[in-house]
């Protein structure tokens, strides 16, 4: 340290733990809800993002729009229960909208998931409406259409990427090391497991266009090569963390079912045919199951390991 | 307080920080403006930790420490060089003092002094005293050994002696061979730092580095100061320690003067209080002491005889008896029963806490109050005394919660383990609630004699009630049972004068009339008779008004000068006169300079903060230095001025001489400081005082892993109480089963037996189970890692916990070999939130000969891995 | 009677929301406890904090009880730790003070061949790592740039007219964001019980009154001083110069400038509650460089948001009608 007299004592740096205690908290949530909530709002948000690009890129595709709209309506749901189910009590979420706070990443989520809420509720009210042969047709109904898939592309975007962020707006060193991937590594696996969701669906109960599942199953592969891409760079800052070199078994076994999902679910997208878009599907939602679960459970290791502290707070 | 002036104290057997936190503060102020702060311990501690050097100990061999201290100082340069010293030493000691020539010193014998009684096993002081001139008359005082059977407890005082005799013969060029200075230095002669290396397990250098330290930072312009507490006391020499501790302060010139002193760290909050106004057998409050079966206790006029001195404080005795005898019993104390004396009980021996429950044990004691005490955890032999609590017809215990001495009919290891059963205990236990210190008032008196108020906070839940209410309603049913009896047995009781109104919802007596008897106050018979009358008299709701009316009225006394012998005053305790004398002074709250602060409590004597500060005076009046000034001569004003109260006659010049016909402090000399002392001079030399010795002496432990290097024909004190008692075996001198030391101790987490920290939870979950702490060698040899369970075995007993392994333990090189010291604190027993194995179940039952204290700090044991064979409370509990 | 002595036993007090002074302090002219206690003045508006000076601490503990006795926290179950002293081991929702016992003790030299006694330093072994017991009370350190703040995504945490950071109970939704964002693993969510979060409060309800907080107080050596943050930072200072002139090796943690080469907490604006230390922040469980997770979050977001676009658009590209 510097001003010390010469020859002054002190410990080495990084030779010292206090005792093992963990210097900083490991998150209180209760476990499986918030990677549950981020892997389904990621669904949603996925699901919504290729139905509305879809529906940009070319002619409206009625019946992927609707499964887009319900998937994204039942998963977004599910996900506020499991988000609403860590908080206690429904009326704790809305504490959260008294105030705008941009420097706080839960709050700017909470805004955005009210925001993505709205669109996704009126999507769902249009599409309701329209099925049961109200809400008309033609040229207007789709620009209706159009307008509230767009009004939700942002805060789509923002609900798929913003649990990285999420997490990396923390002290807990494994996250914190990732800031700046961990967005863009969520964003992509959000869309491939929202694409993955729409698969299997397809695949489950054929879309009347054989054209749909093919589209689907090219989005599929390009979202897994960009997840992996990402996670394979996102996870370089965070290698030096001495808790990566003492991984135990099960958190090695979900980042290789993260991982391989990705890899042999995008194989198979490549693949085509029917066994195989159900198979890139299924892996793709797996996927990001298991990454939502892996990185939580990597960070709650590196909250507890006081040398992951001093290796980023430094 | 003083102590933050000090520049440099050394802290040996005694953990401050840990026991004494708050006071401690004192000592990291001095620290903070340059003090070197020394611990001497056999464990590194909090204390060791924020000091400025440490030093580990053999538990048990401090009195060959710090005779090598005085060794190293009486040899040094600086001691021998420097004037100070010896003009310090030649007017306030009694170091010129000349002994009889028959007098033969330890060294010389072997570890024994000359007068031994083999037969007998006593000595006969007759040759520690000093010579006289030939042909003068024989002293009138003298060794006292015909008490020394009955008076086994703490007491300070100067019994009659004839020190002040002007027929002794004294040296002032402190040469001659008899000398006491010459006497002390042969003494400690063969105390050389190799020795005490040996002995102690403190490296040569590191003694003559703590006693240079001393040398340096004592002086005219500066001084030392010792601190200790029962890591000295509790031993089978503890007073030999305090003594040795004494002589070096004297020696080095640091006693009354600022920064200097010797601290003793009381224990509990009015320990002080209560040996002041004492709950020891042997002793009236005041350190007056106990009427006993003596020849010379039958009247009042030879019970005067005996304790009181010509010179000095103690010249007046008669006075502080007389005037407790009014405070007691009143218009009672007539001159047909000597002013109330034959009216008091007399000892007929030994009753201090061990041989009580020796006695308990063998079925001879019916039934026991505890209030306030918890032997089940605290007690030496804790297994013997629960047994001995088993023998009881009934016992009361006054407690707040209920503690183990409550609740060992039916959780003692014991009764667990089915060694013994609950249906074969016929005490039957009363399990009281007591009112908390929160929940009363009263007052407090602290290490520096400082009696501080406090108030009640809230009123007490429940049943609970003050001791004070109990004693008040336990006391009036005893004296209406005794009401009607003629029996002359009986009169001290009806006789006692029980004056004091209660009120509040409770009926609590009111406290502020017992300090204002303790203080004391002008007895006027007639007055009072007229009072009496006008209470006797009144309606029965009006009569606490009216005896709270006569408190009021009772002229309260300033200072015990005013004391008398005549029955005119009435007096609680002499040494407290003063603290009601204008108003109540304990309760008096002024913080002031944060120093001497007069107006903050009362100090007794006379709110002295130091005792005989005229030492830090020269003996012409003028302060050793500006730096350490605080008490000196105005010749101007003709009096004796300074910081703190003079603790000397405010007007008795410096160069007076002592009036060889006048008793009290008019026979003492102007330079002679020590106003308690009969000679006013302080002792380097005990020509009584201790039964064991004239001089500290190192006696090892009664158990001990190493004969005794210095004395190895005598290695334990000769006087040592033991008790032939079953479950009592001692292990003797280095006895190969049971080769390591054992220690036990506080922590600043809990306070003695446990009952006021161990059933609070915030208190629990800070050291919430027993453990053992023991050094890394050790548990390598015993195959244990922090956490494994150790079992420590004694001949008393096996007790169990888990072993915390540390560096702040280390064995020691004693004696050829390594002899390794083990920690247990003392606080855990089977009942509470916080728990675990009483290490007080190892302790054996022996005694001080001076002053019954048991030896609790310094045994041997031996440890194995595992868990005792007998399932302990922290078993049953899991 | 023991339940009449179950001092401790109470759950945290939920819903403590900021309370109106009992006293006009102004109105009264009368001088605060804390004026004869600490020796300020207290007043809204001024930046309040503490100095610990960890070479004064004894280990005493007194400071954590009244933390707990005066906010009538619950103790915890806990084991024996038998390693130390500190059984306490961390902060928690209803531990708010903590302190730390830090063992530096060299191995022991062979015991027959002693050339130089162990633990026998001349002066100041206290201040030498190889024979020492490091003592260390923490709390919560009110952080200019409170990173639990920051994170609150209720606006739950505040603060004060004391430059304190406090947190609402009212408003607190239990998320636990703050416990993550936290620095120095301070602030804890008692899922147990309340399910909201805890930590110091700078004892907000004594200031309030004009008391001086009970930490402080109760601490015997004053290894605790509690202050206007400027004042304290000018005696810290001092104090520092001082023991390096003895030749310790001391530094202020957490004064808000980058004082020493490797341990630097001005990320976070200064801490209100900062520490004189004598080792590496590490040995007492301190990051020496704690980040600001805030510092993250605008631009994560932003990031996040242009990835997932460029995601969407290459994903966009691959769901074009099939050309053919
Ligand atoms: N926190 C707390 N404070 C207390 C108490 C409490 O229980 N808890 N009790 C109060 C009471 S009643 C008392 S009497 C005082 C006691 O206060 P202290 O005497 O300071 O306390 P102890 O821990 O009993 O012993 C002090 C030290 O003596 C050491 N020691 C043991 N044997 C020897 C020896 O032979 N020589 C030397 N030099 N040292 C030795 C021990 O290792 C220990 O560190 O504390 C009072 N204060
Ligand atoms: N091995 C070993 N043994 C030791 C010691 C040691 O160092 N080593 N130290 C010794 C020393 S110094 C001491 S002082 C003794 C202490 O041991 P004990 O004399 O047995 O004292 P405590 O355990 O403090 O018991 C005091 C009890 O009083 C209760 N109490 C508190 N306030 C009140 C009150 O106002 N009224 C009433 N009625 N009760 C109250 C408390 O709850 C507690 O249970 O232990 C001694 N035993
Ligand atoms: S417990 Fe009381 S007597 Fe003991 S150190 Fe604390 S304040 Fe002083
Ligand atoms: S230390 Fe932690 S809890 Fe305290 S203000 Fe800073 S971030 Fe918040
Ligand atoms: S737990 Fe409470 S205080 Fe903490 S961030 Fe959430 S709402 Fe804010
Ligand atoms: S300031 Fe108050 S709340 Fe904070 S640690 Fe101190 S006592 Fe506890
Ligand atoms: S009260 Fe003071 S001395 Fe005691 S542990 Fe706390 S900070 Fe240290
Ligand atoms: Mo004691």
């Amino acid at each position: 340290m510097k001003g010390l007299e010469a020859g002054a004592r002190v410990s080495p740096a990084h030779a010292a733990s206090y005792m093992g205690v963990p210097p900083i908290k490991a998150p209180s949530w209760k476990p499986g809800m918030i990677p549950g909530y981020f892997w389904l709002g990621g669904i949603a948000a996925g699901a919504w993002l290729v139905v509305s690009l879809d529906d940009l890129a070319g002619e409206r595709d009625e019946e992927l729009l609707r499964a887009g709209r319900w998937v994204a309506a039942g998963a977004l749901g599910g996900g506020t229960v499991l988000l609403i189910t860590d908080l206690g009590r429904p009326e704790r979420f809305l504490n959260m909208l008294r105030v705008a706070r941009p420097r706080s990443a839960m709050n700017a989520g909470a805004w955005g998931l009210t925001a993505f809420g709205g669109a996704v509720g009126l999507a769902l009210l249009v599409q309701v409406l329209r099925d049961l042969g109200g809400a008309g047709r033609g040229a207007n109904a789709a620009a209706l259409d159009r307008g509230i898939q767009l009004l939700g592309l942002a805060p789509g975007l923002f609900v798929g990427s913003y649990t990285g962020v999420l997490l990396s707006s923390t002290s807990v060193p494994a996250w914190a090391l990732r800031s700046g991937w961990l967005g863009p590594l969520f964003a992509a696996a959000s869309t491939s497991s929202g694409i993955g969701t729409l698969l299997v669906i397809g695949e489950l109960r054929p879309w009347r266009s054989s054209s749909t599942a093919r589209r689907l199953a090219r989005a599929q592969a390009a979202a897994l090569a960009i997840e992996l891409a990402l996670s394979h760079v996102s996870e370089r800052p965070a290698a030096r963390l001495p808790s990566r070199s003492t991984e135990p078994r099960d958190e090695r076994a979900l980042r290789a079912l993260a991982h391989g999902s990705a890899a042999v679910g995008l194989l198979c997208a490549l693949r085509g045919g029917r066994d195989a878009r159900l198979a890139a599907g299924l892996l793709a939602v797996a996927g990001g199951l298991a990454l939502r679960f892996l990185v939580t459970r990597s960070g709650r290791r590196s909250a507890g390991t006081p040398e992951d502290t001093w290796e980023h707070a430094r | 307080m003083d102590l933050q002036n000090t520049d440099c104290i050394l802290i040996m057997g005694s953990n401050f920080a840990e026991a004494h936190p708050v006071g401690y503060r004192f000592v990291m102020r001095a620290r903070e403006r340059g003090a070197e702060v020394i611990h001497v311990d056999p464990r590194y501690t909090r204390t060791s930790a924020t000091a400025t050097s440490y030093a580990r100990i053999r538990a048990g061999s401090d009195v060959a420490f710090l005779g090598g201290l005085v060794r190293h100082v009486l040899n040094s340069e600086r001691w021998n060089g420097d004037a100070f010293f010896r003009e310090y030493v030649t007017h306030y000691t009694n170091a010129s003092t000349i002994l009889k020539a028959d007098f033969r010193d330890a060294s010389e014998l072997g570890g024994l002094f000359s007068g031994w009684n083999e037969a007998e096993r006593r000595y006969d002081r007759e040759t520690w005293q000093p010579a006289e001139r030939a042909g003068s008359r024989a002293h009138d005082g003298g060794p006292d050994e015909a008490t020394d059977d009955v008076q086994t407890s703490q007491s300070f005082g100067a019994r009659a002696g004839n020190e002040a005799s002007e027929t002794v013969l004294r040296d002032p060029t402190l040469e001659h061979p008899q000398c006491v200075l010459q006497v002390l230095k042969r003494h400690f002669e063969s105390y050389t730092p190799d020795v005490v290396e040996r002995v102690t397990g403190i490296p040569a250098e590191q003694l003559i580095a703590i006693g240079d330290a001393l040398l340096r930072n004592s002086g005219r312009e500066r001084t030392s100061a010792i601190a200790y507490a029962v890591g000295w006391t509790q031993h089978t020499n503890g007073p030999h320690l305090i003594s040795t501790a004494a002589i070096l302060q004297l020696l080095l010139g640091n006693i009354g003067r600022p920064g200097g002193g010797i601290q003793a760290l009381r224990g509990h909050a009015t320990i002080q209080g209560s040996t002041d106004i004492p709950t020891l057998y042997d002793l009236l409050p005041g350190y007056l002491r106990m009427r006993n079966d003596t020849e010379a206790h039958d009247t009042r006029r030879g019970y005067v005889a005996s304790e009181a001195a010509r010179g000095g404080l103690w010249a007046h005795a008669e006075a502080y008896l007389a005037s407790l005898l009014r405070a007691w019993f009143g218009p009672a104390a007539t001159p047909e029963n000597e002013g109330g004396f034959q009216l008091l009980p007399r000892i007929t021996g030994d009753h201090s806490h061990l041989p009580m429950f020796v006695k308990m044990h063998n079925g001879e004691v019916d039934g026991l109050f505890l209030m306030g005490q918890n032997p089940a955890v605290g007690g030496q032999n804790a297994r013997f005394q629960r047994a001995a609590l088993g023998r009881l017809k009934w016992l009361v215990v006054r407690d707040l919660f209920p503690i183990e001495s409550a609740t060992f009919w039916k959780e003692s290891p014991e009764v667990v383990s089915g060694e013994t059963s609950s249906e074969s205990i016929d005490t039957e236990v009363f399990l009281l609630p007591a009112a908390n210190v929160l929940e009363k008032e009263g007052s407090f008196t602290n290490t520096q004699r400082l009696i501080q108020w406090h108030h009640r906070a809230v009123e007490p839940p429940g049943d609970c009630r003050s001791d004070a209410w109990f004693v008040d309603q336990l006391w009036k049913r005893v004296r209406a049972h005794y009401a009607a009896s003629d029996r002359p047995r009986d009169e001290p009781i009806r006789a006692l004068t029980w004056d004091y109104p209660v009120s509040g919802p409770h009926g609590e007596p009111d406290i502020d009339c017992i300090l204002r008897e303790i203080n004391g106050f002008r007895f006027d018979d007639s007055i009072e008779r007229d009072w009496d009358a006008r209470i006797e008299g009144a309606a029965a709701r009006d009569r606490d008004a009216l005896l709270r009316e006569r408190w009021l009225a009772r002229e309260q006394l300033a200072t015990s000068t005013r004391l008398r012998d005549d029955g005119s005053t009435a007096c609680g305790c002499w040494i407290y006169c003063g603290v009601h004398g204008d108003g109540n002074r304990a309760a008096s709250r002024n913080p002031g300079d944060g120093w001497i602060s007069p107006d903050w409590g009362f100090a007794w004597p006379s709110n002295v903060r130091m005792l005989y500060n005229r030492c830090s005076a020269d003996p012409a009046g003028r302060p050793w230095s500006e730096r350490k000034r605080y008490v000196w001569w105005d010749d101007e004003a003709r009096r004796w001025v300074g910081a703190d109260q003079p603790d000397f006659p405010v007007d008795k010049p410096p160069g007076e001489t002592g009036r060889a016909d006048a008793v009290g402090l008019d026979a003492h000399a102007g330079d002679a400081p020590f106003v308690m002392k009969d000679e006013g001079r302080a002792w380097l030399f005990f020509p009584q005082g201790l039964k064991d010795a004239p001089l500290p002496t190192h006696y090892e432990p009664w158990e001990t892993p190493v004969a005794n290097a210095l004395y190895p024909k005598q290695s334990r004190n000769p006087l040592a109480g033991t008790f032939d008692v079953a479950g009592n075996a001692y292990h003797g001198v280095a006895n190969a089963r049971y080769p390591h030391v054992l220690t036990t101790y506080r922590l600043t987490e809990h306070h003695t037996g446990g009952g006021m920290t161990r059933w609070n939870t915030w208190l629990s979950e800070l050291q919430p189970e027993a453990f053992v702490e023991i050094d890394e060698r050790l548990a390598e040899e015993l195959g244990v890692t922090s956490g494994d369970w150790v079992t420590v075995m004694t001949a008393r007993g096996e007790a169990d916990a888990r072993a915390m392994v540390t560096r702040r333990l280390r064995p020691l090189w004693i004696g050829g070999r390594r002899v390794h010291q083990i920690g247990f604190p003392w606080h855990f027993g089977y009942s509470g939130v916080a728990t675990g194995s009483a290490a007080n179940d190892l302790v054996a039952l022996v005694t001080e000969p001076n002053v019954s204290i048991h030896e609790g700090k310094a045994l041997t044991c031996d440890i194995r891995r595992g868990r005792a064979t007998r399932p302990n409370a922290a078993e049953t509990r899991a | 009677m023991s339940e009449q002595r179950d001092v401790a036993a109470h759950a945290p007090r939920a819903g403590a929301a900021p309370l109106a002074s009992i006293v006009d302090w102004e109105r009264v002219g009368a001088r605060q406890e804390a004026e004869l206690t600490a020796g300020v003045r207290i007043e809204a508006g001024k930046r309040y904090g503490f100095f610990t000076d960890t070479t004064l601490c004894i280990g005493c503990k007194a400071c954590e009880v009244a933390c707990k006795q005066w906010n009538q926290l619950p103790a915890e179950e806990v084991d024996l730790v038998p390693l130390t002293y500190d059984n306490t081991r961390s902060f928690s929702a209803t531990t708010w003070r903590h302190v730390r016992f830090v063992e530096q003790l060299d191995e022991q030299p062979d015991l027959q061949a002693i050339a130089k006694p162990w633990g026998w330093h001349g002066s100041e072994q206290w201040a030498d790592p190889g024979s020492r017991w490091l003592m260390m009370s923490d709390v919560c350190k009110h952080c200019a740039t409170a990173p639990c703040m920051e994170a609150c995504p209720t606006g739950s945490i505040i603060r004060t007219e004391f430059d304190s950071v406090y947190v609402q109970q009212d408003i607190c939704n239990g998320c636990g964001y703050c416990q993550v964002a936290c620095p120095f693993g301070v602030i804890e969510v008692a899922t147990e019980t309340d399910g909201k979060a805890h930590k110091c409060t700078l004892c907000y309800d004594r200031l309030r009154d004009g008391l001086e907080p009970a930490c402080a107080k109760s601490c015997p050596t004053d290894s605790i001083r509690f202050g206007v943050v400027d004042q304290l930072l000018e005696e810290a200072r001092v104090r520092v110069a001082d023991l390096r002139a003895r030749g310790v090796t001391a530094y202020l943690y957490g004064s808000g400038g980058p004082l020493e080469d490797d341990c630097d907490t001005s990320a976070l604006g200064g801490l209100n509650c900062f520490f004189l230390l004598i080792d590496r922040p590490e040995v007492y469980n301190l990051p020496a460089v704690p980040q600001r997770p805030s510092e993250r979050t605008l631009r994560g977001l932003v990031a996040g948001m242009i990835t997932a676009l460029a995601i969407g658009v290459g994903v966009g590209f691959t769901l074009r009608r099939d050309a053919r």
